[in-house]
């Protein structure tokens, strides 16, 4: 092997070892991002704790308090709105979407989340009376989650479901 | 002659397989595109040195062309298994499923010619290097 061609495979190794270094250097840094991501993902939960639908001196309205959980990750959370369908059995009392206030973020980046969200909604006329006449309804929807990711503001939707309780009754008092 | 053939593919063999680590790791990075915290291009630099390394290397052709081979048919089972990884059983076949799929798309999209410009690039150093300074056995 001559002298030249001993210096160029020397080269050649060592590009191909710069290579090798530098997809691992990339590739430990996305890793870091997705597995939090994924992890994230799989420990964000939205409960229940209080709803109800309660005649207002100037209509009715839905009071809904949410527990919002998370573990912490790395990229800022942002609560978007809270959107859900009311339902009694097969009968459907309406569909409600309460935006966030602007830029709410309800965990800071590296930080887990462990909020209580109170939240109302007007209830339509025509779901009113029914929906307040009766027994308790079922409220299933999702919170919808912006996470800043490093290249993309990815929305995610946690799951909500929970009893929806009627002030059946406290009108005629 | 016939130990000299079996050093050169051996030699093939362990430089397609250097190189599919960059190669996989670019299409995982493709794949988890929003998690790539730098401009997407710079994800196509380790692979591009690693098969500039390849053609610097004069192999002959046909072990080039297997070293290549190599490295961008295995990429994408690569890729898919690092996507795979932190994710959980529930959902890992829907999520190797997408990651294949997107890392063959781009494997032969992107990576395959690729490898190509980078070794005729890295072959084309090597050239102009024995051009100025011929080896000793032509002498």
């Amino acid at each position: 092997m001559s002298r030249l061609n001993a210096r160029v495979r020397a080269v050649s190794h060592a590009v191909l070892i710069l290579a090798l270094v530098s997809c691992i250097a990339l590739m430990a840094m996305v890793q870091a991002s997705y597995s939090d991501y994924v992890e994230w993902m799989h420990g964000v939960r939205a409960e229940v704790v209080a709803a109800s639908a309660l005649w207002m001196p100037n209509g009715s309205e839905i009071s809904v308090e949410v527990l919002f959980t998370a573990p912490p990750v790395r990229f800022g959370v942002e609560i978007e709105s809270i959107q859900f369908n009311v339902w009694r059995g097969e009968a459907h009392y309406g569909y409600y979407n309460i935006p966030a206030p602007s830029g709410f973020v309800v965990a800071p980046r590296g930080e887990g989340a462990h909020a209580t969200l109170s939240l109302y909604a007007p209830v339509a006329g025509e779901n009113a009376g029914g929906l307040l006449v009766g027994s308790p309804a079922r409220l299933v929807g999702d919170v919808v989650v912006r996470v800043n990711l490093p290249r993309k503001r990815q929305i995610a939707r946690v799951a909500l479901e929970g009893n929806l309780a009627t002030a059946w009754g406290v009108r005629d008092r | 002659m016939i130990g000299n053939s079996r050093e050169e593919v051996l030699e093939s063999i362990v430089k397609g397989a250097a190189a599919l680590p960059p190669a996989g790791i670019a299409l995982a990075c493709l794949v988890l595109r929003d998690h790539v915290p730098c401009p997407l291009w710079i994800v196509f630099i380790p692979p591009f040195l690693a098969w500039a390394s390849i053609g610097l290397a004069g192999l002959d052709m046909q072990s080039l062309l297997g070293s290549l081979a190599l490295s961008v048919a295995l990429s994408p089972l690569l890729a898919a298994g690092l996507v795979l990884l932190p994710s959980g059983s529930s959902e890992a076949s829907r999520v190797a499923f997408t990651a294949l799929r997107q890392s063959i798309a781009a494997a032969i999209g992107i990576m395959a010619p690729l490898s190509l410009v980078s070794t005729s690039i890295g072959g084309a150093i090597r050239a102009s290097l024995d051009r100025a300074k011929p080896p000793t056995w032509t002498k």
